[in-house]
Order: structure tokens, then sequence, then C-alpha cells
């Protein structure tokens, strides 16, 4: 069914812009009256397009806030986990923290495995102990 | 130039430096995220070690898409 049909007679369209995203918005209005939009409609859409911008981005940067900080939990665990088994190969091989990871780093590029996979059964292999 | 191929790497994989920076830090690099940034732009030279943890950090990403290893490591 026509907009003219549900009795519409103007529209104002104004774009909702969001710096930095490949996301875009707009804000439209619909009217039944035949002048159309005054200038102060105008400026007031154009007000509400403005603040919902700025709704929008506080909104990606808080996202963008949040998955970083999960990101970084997830890091700091692998991280930790290499530290240790970069510790138990260097106190086995009597070797430097960079040839620890070097070791690590060649396992898991000749096994095609996650290198903190690889450091995490180091860790287990030496918190196992000594077979009975 | 090996740091200019390292950015061609992360630009191929479509990730952010901010992205690589925490794959890298997950392995244990020990740049901030400023460093890393300036190292993938050609800004000076990085230690051996710390080069093979970025490497091995965009390497693990290509192995998830199918590549196996493509960037090459440095000797220790």
């Amino acid at each position: 069914m026509s907009a003219r049909a549900n009795g519409i007679r103007c529209s104002l369209s104004v774009p909702i812009k969001v710096s930095g995203s490949t996301t875009f918005a707009g804000f439209n209005l619909y009217g039944k009256a035949l002048g159309g939009f005054s200038d102060a409609d105008k400026e007031l859409c154009q007000a509400f397009a403005g603040q919902a911008s700025i709704v929008v981005a506080n909104a990606q940067a808080y996202f963008a806030a949040f998955e970083l900080s999960r990101d970084m939990a997830k890091a700091m665990e692998s991280r930790s986990e290499i530290e240790q088994a970069k510790g138990v190969l260097m106190s086995t091989h009597r070797i430097d923290a960079d040839t620890a990871f070097d070791l690590l780093r060649q396992q898991s590029q000749t096994t095609n495995r996650k290198l903190r996979d690889v450091a995490a059964d180091v860790v287990n292999e030496a918190s196992a102990g000594p077979d009975e | 130039m090996n740091h200019l191929r390292l950015e061609d790497a992360r630009r191929q994989l479509g990730l952010s430096t901010m992205e690589v920076w925490v794959d890298y830090f997950a392995l244990g690099g020990t740049l901030d995220a400023i460093q890393l940034n300036g190292y993938l732009r050609g800004d000076g030279d990085i230690c051996d070690a710390d080069h093979n943890v970025l490497v091995h950090a965009l390497n693990e990403v290509f192995l998830a898409r199918g590549h196996d290893h493509p960037l090459t490591y440095r000797p220790l």
C-alpha cells in the first residue's frame, strides 16, 4: 500500500553518521501535512540524529572495550601457561627463555597445533610427576 | 624487508594491529601495542625472539585458515 494511500504527504530523512564505521543509519519522519516540515522541524530532526550518532558511537566504544577485555583475559591465561612451559623446558634442558620458546614454536609448527596447546602438554606432563 | 611482509600478512588476514598485538601478547611477546604497530609499519627493528613470537602469532592465524606457516622465522 502506498504512502499516499495512508495519508502520507511529506517525509524528512536525516543520516545518522557514525565516524569510522561501515554501518550507516537514517532517521526518517513522515507527515500528513502538505506543507512538509518546517525549518524548526528539520533542525530538531538533525539535532536528534546528532545525539543518536553519539549514542551509537558510545555503544560501539563500550562493546569494543568489552571485547578487548575478554580477549585480554584469554591472552593472559595463554601467556601464563606458555611461561610455565618455558620454565619447565629451561629447567629440564638448561636453556634460556628464548630457546625454550623456540622449542615450543618448533613443536607447534611441526605438529600443526597451537603453541598454547603444546605448552599445556608440557606443563601437564611436568605437573603429573614421575611415572609410578 | 621482513617487517613489510609482516604488515602485508596482517592486511591479508584482515586483522587490526590491536588484534595482532593481543595474539602476540598471548604468546609471551614483550612489546607494547604502539611498539608493535611501529615495527609492523617499518619503524626500526626488534630482537629475533620477539620477531619470531610475532611471526608465530600471524602463522597460527594463517594455519587456522588452511595455510601452513607461510611466514619465515629468524634463526636464534
